[in-house]
């Protein structure tokens, strides 16, 4: 490996990433290579500085709200489907209703549709809402 | 593993993660939550197959990744990066010695010193970084954790590295 090359592998050599054969190639090389060592060294002062600096606990009080919101019975809710599809239902269901009490009833029928006959033609006569 | 347990073990890492995927604690405090009760309920469902910490870490990630499509968070990044445009990176001063501040000032500038160099770090390449600095993950870990291949896991923590050297050559030639 050329000195370049093993300057840019130096970071996965630091972290021990790397086959046995390059490690012990780069051990070989830093031990003899000013530059290399120097540039080892920042990599440790570097790992030490982000372990000293940029550490952080969690907020206090988030752990147990975490476990409360997860733990907690999930309200049962109404979807939006399952309300349209309640509603069609009942929908559905007086329509059956209706033609069944027509089949059945048919006299009753009868003096409804006349009524509503009776009503409109009195409606018509008196000229209607004007 | 219990609830109880997973949240001991790995809420302050998930923090830590979110915190600098996001770049601010409120944003974090809520993105770790989100993962973690994601994590709890779905627990009932992890095979096992990697360790709970990685997969605990995917869910951060996808989470972070569903937030970063939501439009409102979009406009406010939009508007940042507005602001930070012209912003040049330069390398940061390591804290004056003299005359001698005491030394939790002196650590307080040491840490705002990591926290601007970590900033100017891609959100993804900070993950990397922090995952692999905080909590000792193996490139194939992180890889997995990402979704990325392992090589690209090595150049961008490599390339990572070199740009905080960079930036903070004055602070770690002083130890």
């Amino acid at each position: 490996m050329t000195h370049d090359e093993i300057i840019e592998d130096l970071s996965a050599y630091f972290d021990g990433q790397l086959g046995p054969e390059k490690t012990i190639e780069i051990s070989a090389h830093v031990s003899s290579c000013p530059e290399c060592r120097a540039a080892l060294d920042e990599l440790k002062a570097l790992s030490a500085g982000v372990k000293t600096n940029l550490a952080a606990a969690a907020p206090a009080g988030m752990k147990e709200r975490v476990l409360a919101r997860a733990l907690e019975r999930k309200k049962p809710q109404l979807r939006t489907s399952t309300v349209l599809a309640a509603a069609l239902a009942v929908i559905i269901l007086a329509l059956m209703a209706a033609l069944a009490a027509k089949r059945a009833m048919p006299v009753m029928f009868a003096q409804i549709q006349g009524m509503i006959n009776g009503a409109s033609s009195t409606l018509g006569a008196s000229g209607g809402n004007k | 593993m219990s609830p109880e347990e997973l949240v001991n073990k790995y809420s302050d890492m998930a923090y830590c993660l979110a915190l600098r995927l996001t770049g601010n604690a409120a944003d974090a405090e809520d993105l770790a939550e989100d993962a973690l009760i994601k994590a709890i309920r779905g627990l009932a469902g992890f095979r096992g197959d990697s360790d709970a910490g990685v997969w605990l870490y995917r869910i951060v990630m996808n989470c972070w990744k569903n937030q970063l499509r939501s439009p409102r968070l979009a406009f406010w990044r939009r508007l940042r990066g507005f602001y930070s445009a012209g912003e040049e990176e330069e390398p940061i001063d390591p804290p004056d010695p003299s005359p001698g501040p005491g030394p939790q000032l002196e650590a307080a500038a040491r840490s705002e010193a990591f926290e601007k160099a970590m900033s100017s770090l891609e959100p993804q390449d900070r993950a990397i970084l922090i995952l692999r600095e905080l909590d000792g993950r193996s490139y194939s870990e992180i890889a997995e954790v990402l979704s990325v291949p392992e090589g690209t896991v090595r150049s961008r923590l490599s390339r990572s590295r070199e740009k905080l050297r960079g930036l903070l050559r004055g602070l770690l030639e002083e130890k």
